[in-house]
């Protein structure tokens, strides 16, 4: 264990609120932002991350940590017993539970996903949002969106009119 | 299974750990989809299916052109319901409705642009005026999956039209899929310089094989083409 920890690059990523967060190099990477910072040699032994603060970044921290890819030391016991397909859906029940949060987190966690550019967190939050609204009725999209018809009946019926394949 | 990282990261985890509780959702119950910067609200948009995405226009006024500034575009059996009964029909209600969008796109970046239909050789100029928009609409990922059902033994593939590509749009173009397709290579066409990823299948360069060890090597070098 100990020859296997001494091995991994460490980063530390520090939020705006003073927090700092400790992460191999490999889960910080993750966030192709934080990847660039590091292939150009911008990156010190701290990073900070402006605009996140700590409560979103432990989470975003979390998610990397569990998405990294199981090869090399860290994952060889498990990628040995599991077939790729039971991870795959290890993976997908992991990221329903982490999703579990209110709007407010879930918002901050899409800004926070596309800042440092972390493709996989942005599908997740972005697609949760879609799923949680789209079997609603117009109305009760337009009172999540907060947003008031203001059309005139002749107005929304030209909208229907140029894209009459969408509504039939 | 928790690691190192995980144990670091609860030592800092007791000064916060309220967050999801009810000290956070008092300061901000109220955070709209809205309070969403521009450019996230479309990406969120962008995860609808086109269909949906249209609809929202309906919305309100604030809404009516949101949907346009999607990057994406993706047709396929799911954009236009095969509920009609003849095929002829649905053709024709496919290249409308792709039609119809992409003139509503007319001047806007479209990055990713995929199609998903089978091909048919009465519709050859609606696909090449595909071609175009995603030539005029800076596209990076280009994807058109045009291989009909009854593919095999067929000889009639699309061919691709090379010569509608400008300068800029070979150098935009990372992605390209195409199935059922042929090229022909112009004398002086020197390759994608920036296409990282393809995936073709089904795509043919001619008949004779040298030449598709010739695309593969220009299109990106990891190009595993079937010559048909």
């Amino acid at each position: 264990m100990a020859t296997r920890e001494a091995g991994k690059k460490m980063i530390m990523l520090k939020s705006p609120d003073g927090m700092e967060f400790e992460v191999e190099e490999a889960v910080a990477m993750e966030s192709q932002t934080i990847r660039k910072m590091i292939e150009d040699d911008c990156a010190d032994t701290a990073i900070l991350i402006p605009n996140i603060n700590s409560k979103i970044l432990s989470r975003v921290i979390e998610y990397c940590n569990k998405h990294v890819p199981t090869t090399g030391a860290t994952g060889a016991a498990a990628s040995d017993t599991v077939a790729p397909a039971a991870l795959a859906e290890d993976l997908k029940i992991w990221d329903a539970e982490f999703i579990k949060v209110n709007r407010a987190t879930r918002f901050d966690l899409i800004q926070a996903a596309s800042y440092l550019n972390i493709k996989g967190l942005l599908d997740l939050t972005s697609q949760t949002t879609i799923d949680t609204i789209s079997d609603n009725s117009l109305e009760e999209i337009r009172s999540f969106l907060s947003t008031k018809n203001d059309y005139l009946p002749e107005e929304e019926q030209t909208i229907r009119r140029e894209n009459q394949w969408a509504f039939q | 299974m928790d690691n190192d990282l995980t144990c670091t990261r609860k030592r800092h985890m007791g000064s916060y750990e309220s967050y999801q509780g009810k000290v956070f959702k008092k300061t901000r119950a109220n955070v709209l989809f809205t309070d969403l910067p521009e450019d996230m609200l479309c990406m969120v948009l962008s995860k609808l299916p086109l269909k949906d995405a249209v609809r929202s226009g309906i919305l309100s006024s604030k809404w009516k052109d949101r949907w346009m500034l999607c990057p994406k575009l993706r047709f396929d059996v799911l954009t236009v319901s095969k509920n009609v009964f003849y095929e002829q029909q649905y053709t024709q209600k496919f290249i409308k409705t792709v039609n119809a969008v992409m003139q509503q796109h007319q001047g806007m970046v479209v990055e990713e642009l995929m199609i998903k239909f089978e091909f048919d050789c009465r519709i050859l100029d609606h696909i090449n005026s595909w071609v175009a928009f995603a030539v005029s609409s800076q596209t990076k990922s280009l994807a058109l999956d045009i291989a009909p059902t009854d593919y095999f033994g067929r000889t009639d593939q699309y061919r691709f039209p090379l010569e509608l590509l400008d300068n800029g749009s070979i150098f935009q173009l990372r992605h390209l899929k195409l199935s059922f397709a042929s090229f022909e290579l112009p004398p002086q066409f020197s390759g994608f310089p920036n296409l990282r990823m393809t995936c073709t299948c089904y795509v043919s360069a001619g008949r004779i094989f040298k030449i598709c060890c010739q695309i593969a090597l220009i299109l990106s070098g990891s190009v595993c083409l079937d010559a048909t």
